[in-house]
């Protein structure tokens, strides 16, 4: 019987499968998803094994991205790299999602000067150029993927919090919360199994975006070094052995750069779509 | 009979802020009222949109403090209530609310919504409360079978009928109703306020009924309180305020209701002009710049609420000149 009846996820999951791009992109984070996973299935080489007759090879039947300068498989070392792309763009936007969410929740909920104290905070950790904060913070650490994630996450909060707060305010003055109050629901009643679930949606958009954003930063820091360290491949840091033999072998920066490309874009089109899934009203836009 | 909830000189004041340089300003919501709810009767709350009805309701349900005034329930004041006994009054007062597409929270299903009540007042079992829901959803006409979809897959007047089950579902003694009706069609609110009249047989409740239509208190009430910019302007029985009443606010409300018998209708009173600014309450009697009787004196002192026949009781200097004398 339950499955008879139209609920709002399935609505919501009709419209998102309607929009040709938007399914697209979640097909290739998919398929990138698998693809990492299973990558020693995927790929008879190991990511790191040099082999010195083999170096600098243009793509091939064997080689399909060719190898690179120590002779290793670039499509191999491009597939384990997705692991770090995905496991950084993850951890990254859910450390984001749970400090912005329960900030947002405190902001909004409480209000007075709970949400003055709480917001002047995000105006704040707003001023700070985040690259370079991140940066700063990498330089007196060691470089790490697990630093990074965690400072990404630390650094990209603010936008979840503010959404977060304007859905609370508009929530909080909607009959059924007040229907609620009238029954004596606690507040953690109210805010956990009323105020929060309808507030999460605009939540699901941002980060879907973000871990587009969270991609594009541990990529940059790992092409400037201080982000995964070799031999562990990582996008970026197979981008900037790649700059230096770019006019010869041009496979090292083209494949990984468009790992890159296509991860990006694939998570904003998801996020778009389901931005427009979850409010009909913009779909023509 | 000793009252089920008594407000005594109840008033709400909110703060207004104008621009940055404005001095600030009072908004009177409520401006002293004084009610008497006895068991088992409907008290019918009307007034024009503004006049503060819905703040009074928010008020008797502990949704706001007031700024003074108290609310006494079955002897217990609320402001001095412990948390035992506020927990109890959450139970037994009750409410239902005006727009039932903002009542009913989207992401739960009907089953979770009636069924929270109970949760929230550790009422039966998982398999009572259950129970519990397919009853009071038959109870309101709907079927059991509903139980596990959306609220947004229900009519307006479904959806008014899902929240008088939630405040049914914990038995309580008095629901507190802010226009139920008025957001539904003229041929759902004729049910819905049928659905109400049965509860309130069957099961002996009290009612508050908060409206703007006097038809619609004319079915179900059985007193009525008109009010005016936050003051109560006239109370008596339903016969009585509905059929004479003895302010001329409250005969310019019912002259507003049309009739179809062309006897029937009586001289038109015209309330002038508007509601005016409860942040700037006119001098005298509230009601003086729209009375069509209005004389000095009602620019000057405000009348206090007064009997005027057994039973009624009106804010106005000259209701017996007006409403008693002539023969009308």
């Amino acid at each position: 019987m339950r499955d008879q009846v139209s609920s709002p996820y399935r609505e919501f999951w009709q419209r998102f499968a309607s929009n040709r791009f938007a399914t697209a992109g979640l097909v290739v984070i998919a398929v990138l998803f698998l693809l990492s996973v299973a990558a020693g299935l995927v790929t008879p080489y190991s990511p790191d094994t040099i082999d010195a007759w083999h170096v600098l090879l243009p793509p091939s039947g064997s080689h399909w991205f060719g190898t690179d300068e120590l002779g290793r498989d670039v499509f191999t070392r491009v597939v384990y790299g997705a692991r770090v792309s995905l496991k950084v763009g993850f951890v990254a936007v859910g450390i984001a999602v749970v400090i912005g969410t329960v900030i947002g929740l405190f902001a909004g909920f409480y209000g007075g000067w709970v949400d003055s104290v709480l917001m002047r905070l995000v105006d704040i950790m707003l001023c700070f150029p985040t690259f370079f904060l991140i940066l700063a913070v990498i330089a007196m650490l060691e470089p790490s993927i697990w630093y990074i994630m965690v400072i990404i996450g630390l650094t990209g909060w603010m936008g979840v919090a503010r959404l977060v707060r304007a859905e609370v305010l508009s929530l909080k003055s909607r009959d059924f919360i007040l229907a609620a109050r009238v029954l004596g629901a606690s507040d953690s009643r109210i805010i956990f199994r009323h105020i929060l679930p309808n507030a999460l949606s605009p939540v699901l958009v941002s980060a879907t975006l973000g871990v587009a954003g969270a991609i594009l930063t541990e990529s940059a820091l790992s092409f400037l070094g201080i982000g995964v360290q070799p031999p562990t491949p990582s996008w970026g840091n197979i981008l900037t052995s790649g700059k230096d033999y770019i006019e010869f072998a041009w496979w090292l920066s083209l494949f990984p750069g468009v790992a890159i490309l296509v991860t990006v874009l694939s998570y904003n089109l998801v996020g778009e779509g389901i931005r427009d899934a979850l409010d009909p009203r913009r779909q023509q836009g | 009979m000793t009252p089920l909830l008594t407000a005594e000189n109840l008033v709400k004041q909110y703060p207004v802020r104008g621009g940055m340089f404005a001095e600030k300003r009072i908004l009177t919501a409520v401006a002293g009222v004084d009610l008497e709810l006895y068991p088992g009767e409907t008290l019918g709350l009307a007034g024009e949109s503004g006049c503060g009805k819905s703040t009074v309701a928010r008020l008797l349900t502990g949704l706001t403090p007031p700024t003074s005034g108290n609310i006494r329930y079955a002897g217990r004041e609320l402001a001095q209530m412990s948390r035992a006994e506020l927990a109890q009054y959450r139970k037994e007062v009750q409410m239902v609310f005006q727009d039932p597409f903002s009542s009913l929270n989207p992401r739960m299903r009907v089953a979770e919504i009636l069924g929270e009540p109970l949760e929230i007042h550790r009422i039966g079992s998982a398999a009572e409360r259950r129970e519990r829901v397919a009853e009071l959803l038959r109870r309101v006409g709907l079927s059991p079978e509903h139980m596990m979809r959306f609220p947004h897959e229900f009519s307006g007047g479904q959806r008014q009928r899902i929240g008088i089950a939630r405040a049914l579902a914990v038995s309580p003694k008095l629901i507190i109703a802010d226009e139920p009706v008025s957001a539904l069609d003229l041929s759902i609110q004729a049910q819905i306020i049928n659905l109400l009249q049965e509860v309130k047989k069957d099961l002996g409740l009290s009612f508050l009924f908060i409206t703007h239509d006097l038809s619609v208190l004319r079915h179900l009430s059985d007193r009525v309180a008109i009010m005016y910019l936050g003051r109560i302007v006239e109370t008596g029985s339903r016969d009585q305020v509905l059929s004479r009443p003895l302010h001329p606010y409250t005969e310019a409300l019912l002259s507003a209701i049309p009739s179809i018998d062309p006897k029937k209708r009586t001289r038109h009173v015209i309330a002038k002009g508007e509601l005016p600014s409860p942040v700037a309450p006119p001098s005298g009697c509230p009601f003086h710049p729209r009375c069509p009787y209005a004389r000095p004196v009602c620019s000057e002192k405000r009348p206090e609420l007064q009997g005027k026949v057994p039973g009624q009781r009106a804010a106005c200097h000259f209701s017996e000149e007006i409403f008693l004398s002539e023969a009308k």
